[in-house]
């Protein structure tokens, strides 16, 4: 009779998951996502002009422009390792008419990461390094060497930042 | 021949036996507890019984593609191919109907990732849900019951950020419609 039982027990649990198991209806499709992230380079500077006030040699040797500092923004996006680069060139000297005072007396001082300090130059010179995508944030200081030697007159040139994520 | 008064023929309590047998107790219960199994097997296939016959769904898109945008002026990269239609169909006597999304990791470009969980849908449709995709386990899209035949729409959208690298990137997701 036990026999009988366990028997009957057997059937009803087989039944009952044969008809669970049959009951349930699936279905399934694949979707496919794709992003691009290009190349991409975006500088910003806190102002578009500096200007170093007339001041006395002897008590003002190195005049700074008061729009010091100078905020300084890089964004890129870049392959994982490429480099970032920034970099600075000069149009050519300080002018006033005739006059000219030499764009290397134009220095400035650099803070934030990847950012580097450096003298004017009518060819590229580093302005900032990086690795990589990112968002950067750094501050410029400008300086003009003062001299007895320059001769009166409102001077002037543009510089030329460029901002390479490869 | 002749018989004492108050005498029987067959008394068993003397002795004389009644010629029927007493079966033993374990035989007396099954003999009751089978028919009883049956008959509730017997209930469970002719009355009360749910099944679907068909569960069906239709993407109207095999990929969604995110363009290369700013991320000062996109934020929040739309997928090219918004709004997606998906259409549910369960068929027979369904009970409960459910849509989930599993992701197969994240976006991958070579060496490159960005989390899967930056990107989200937002639904529209009877029963469908908006979420956040997962690589860690299914998302919950849509819940239904009884006979289904429905379309909703999913837009996709992919949180944008200077800190992606360059590349192109690619992931699938597996959408599982499953009706009881």
């Amino acid at each position: 009779m036990k026999r009988m039982m366990v028997v009957a027990v057997l059937m009803v649990v087989c039944i009952t998951w044969a008809i669970a198991a049959g009951w349930a209806a699936t279905d399934q499709q694949t979707l496919t996502i794709n992003a691009t992230v290009a190349d991409k380079a975006k500088l910003t500077l806190g102002t578009a002009a500096i200007s170093f006030p007339d001041a006395d040699p002897d008590s003002t040797s190195s005049i700074e422009a008061p729009e010091n500092p100078v905020s300084v923004t890089v964004k890129a996006h870049a392959g994982t390792g490429s480099p970032v680069t920034l970099t600075v060139q000069a149009n050519g000297d300080l002018d006033s008419g005739t006059n000219t005072i030499a764009i290397s007396n134009v220095t400035w001082t650099a803070s934030g990461s990847g950012f580097v300090a450096g003298t004017m130059d009518t060819s590229p010179v580093a302005a900032g390094s990086w690795t990589g995508s990112g968002n950067r944030s750094g501050t410029f200081s400008y300086f003009l060497a003062n001299s007895w030697a320059y001769l009166k007159g409102d001077y002037t040139q543009t510089v030329v930042y460029t901002l390479t994520a490869p | 021949m002749a018989f004492a008064a108050g005498e029987r023929l067959g008394d068993a309590s003397n002795g004389a036996g009644s010629g029927a047998a007493t079966a033993p107790r374990g035989c007396h219960w099954a003999g009751i507890l089978v028919p009883v199994m049956l008959l509730v097997v017997t209930m469970l296939l002719t009355t009360s019984h749910v099944h679907a016959d068909t569960a069906r769904i239709a993407i109207g898109s095999t990929t969604v593609a995110f363009p290369s945008s700013d991320p000062d002026t996109v934020p929040s990269v739309a997928a090219s191919e918004n709004p997606v239609s998906v259409r549910v169909r369960v068929n027979g006597s369904p009970g409960a109907s459910q849509l989930t999304v599993a992701a197969g990791g994240d976006l991958v470009s070579g060496s490159a990732a960005i989390p899967i969980s930056k990107v989200t849908w937002a639904a529209a449709g009877t029963g469908f849900t908006s979420g956040r995709l997962s690589s860690d386990q299914p998302q919950f899209v849509g819940q239904w019951f009884g006979k289904v035949d429905v379309t909703g729409q999913l837009r996709f959208w992919l949180e944008n950020s200077w800190s992606y690298a360059a590349g192109n990137y690619s992931q699938n997701l597996v959408y599982t419609l499953i009706a009881y």
